[in-house]
């Protein structure tokens, strides 16, 4: 499964500060593997509607994009952390623990 | 009536346990923890705008600590707060850098809104400043979350270098999103068009007037750049510049007048116009930025409203210049907003 987080502006830095997570999850180790695969069934991703955006936005909330792909189902969700129940922030908290962001600007 | 409810855990919830601290059978410090464990238990089932206030209100009736409070937390690289401070209040260095940085900075800001602006730390009565350096949820950013500054590190081969806690400026930012919270009656400037602008370039310039009297700097010799120490330099000199806004870094799409200003666009893009009124009414009004610009942009905040816009903003800061001082400084105030179109 192939999964990949944005996570756009806000914080001090605004859009400089986009950075993205991505990986396979094939590519882990087994039980960081196996850790993620349980948060994602717990996230239930399927029966999430593809945004969750607050209309009052909280001073300096990000906004983030979720994508996963390769199991059959591929999808992206957009949405506020504060937007979003417990078992969405356990996933996002996982990845941004787990996982070396990039950011997406590259000098010209 | 004893104290049943301070529990840490969540079951009970925050709409319940604020009517609790608001008993009048229990005591200040049950009320206090009460109110406390409110706050925690609406950020846990993910009712922020809701524990935005009730922070604010649990600040309002927590009594006053009588001076500067400071916690720094190091969550070395993860995204949870440790339980216990890696400095606080009167401990010595601790040669973690960026914690240091993080405690001096956190000083410096409340000192400068205290000696200046009779402020006694974010909510006017010694609230806590707690920050927590290192943190997994601010990769290339910091950021205010309604109750503490998180700061996070620069991540390789990005626009970014070093820690966010660094920087005096992005301390002092911060922890003015906090101020603005708390001042603008209704919960602080709504973060999306012309409000969330002005909530950015509120801290942008209270930032830049705690480094710039830090650095003893006057309005004619300050660089008017804000994160320049965090910036690679490959991709410029700042994030952004007060006094040239759009020019800052080779990305920086900021709009330094009303007619250019971006439909929908990010907080940060648009709120290059409000920071150019700051730049240009300091220098109208001349010496530093923190004797006359600072106390009237401050002042104004108490008349916004939190869907305020740049001519509500033009208004507060004139009418703030006029309450403090004379026709010479309202006349500065109002050049600067005619000259960015507002």
């Amino acid at each position: 499964m192939n999964i990949g987080l944005r996570k756009h502006g806000g914080g001090f830095s605004g859009k400089a500060g986009d950075v993205v997570y991505e990986f396979d999850t094939d590519g882990l180790p087994e039980a960081s593997r196996e850790e993620i695969l349980a948060l994602v069934a717990a996230a239930n991703l399927s029966s999430r509607p593809p945004q969750a955006i607050l209309t009052q936005r909280q001073s300096q909330a990000s906004l983030y994009s979720l994508q996963s792909s390769g199991t059959g189902h591929d999808q992206t969700l957009e949405f506020h952390l504060d937007a979003v129940d417990e078992s969405m922030h356990r996933l996002v908290e996982w990845i941004q623990d787990e996982i070396k962001p990039v950011s997406i600007f590259e000098p010209k | 009536m004893g104290s049943p409810l301070t529990c840490p855990c969540h079951i009970i919830p925050s709409s319940m346990l604020n009517k609790f601290a608001q008993h009048p059978d229990f005591d200040a410090k049950t009320r206090a923890a009460l109110a406390q464990s409110a706050v925690a238990s609406a950020f846990a089932r993910g009712e922020r705008v809701a524990s935005r206030f009730m922070a604010m209100e649990l600040a309002r009736t927590t009594p006053n600590t009588g001076g500067k409070d400071r916690l720094v937390y190091d969550a070395g690289g993860k995204s949870r707060q440790p339980s216990k401070p890696t400095r606080k209040e009167g401990d010595p260095k601790t040669g973690n850098e960026a914690v240091d940085a993080a405690y001096d900075s956190t000083g410096s800001t409340y000192d400068y809104y205290m000696e200046f602006l009779k402020r006694n730390s974010v909510d006017g009565h010694g609230l806590a400043l707690k920050s927590t350096v290192h943190s997994a949820k601010a990769p290339d950013n910091a950021f205010w979350d309604g109750k503490q500054m998180w700061f996070g590190d620069a991540t390789p081969n990005g626009p970014f270098i070093g820690s966010f806690a660094a920087a005096l400026e992005v301390v002092a930012h911060e922890l003015t999103h906090g101020v603005t919270q708390f001042v603008v009656p209704g919960g602080g400037l709504e973060y999306d068009e012309e409000s969330g602008a002005l909530n950015e370039s509120w801290s942008d310039c209270m930032g830049c007037v705690v480094k710039q009297n830090a650095l003893k700097q006057d309005v004619k010799t300050a660089d008017w750049l804000i994160g320049s120490s965090i910036l690679n330099p490959k991709y410029g000199k700042a994030l952004r510049s007060m006094k040239d806004p759009g020019h800052a870094w080779e990305q920086d799409d900021q709009p330094a007048v009303y007619s250019k200003y971006v439909q929908g666009g990010d907080v940060h893009t648009n709120s290059g116009i409000p920071n150019h009124a700051f730049y240009l009414a300091s220098t109208n009004l001349g010496g530093n930025s923190w004797d006359k610009a600072g106390p009237i942009w401050y002042k104004a905040l108490s008349l916004l409203t939190p869907r305020a816009s740049f001519a509500d903003a033009k208004a507060a800061t004139i009418a703030a210049a006029r309450a403090l001082y004379g026709d010479a400084e309202v006349a500065a105030v109002a050049d600067a907003w005619s000259k960015v179109g507002v």
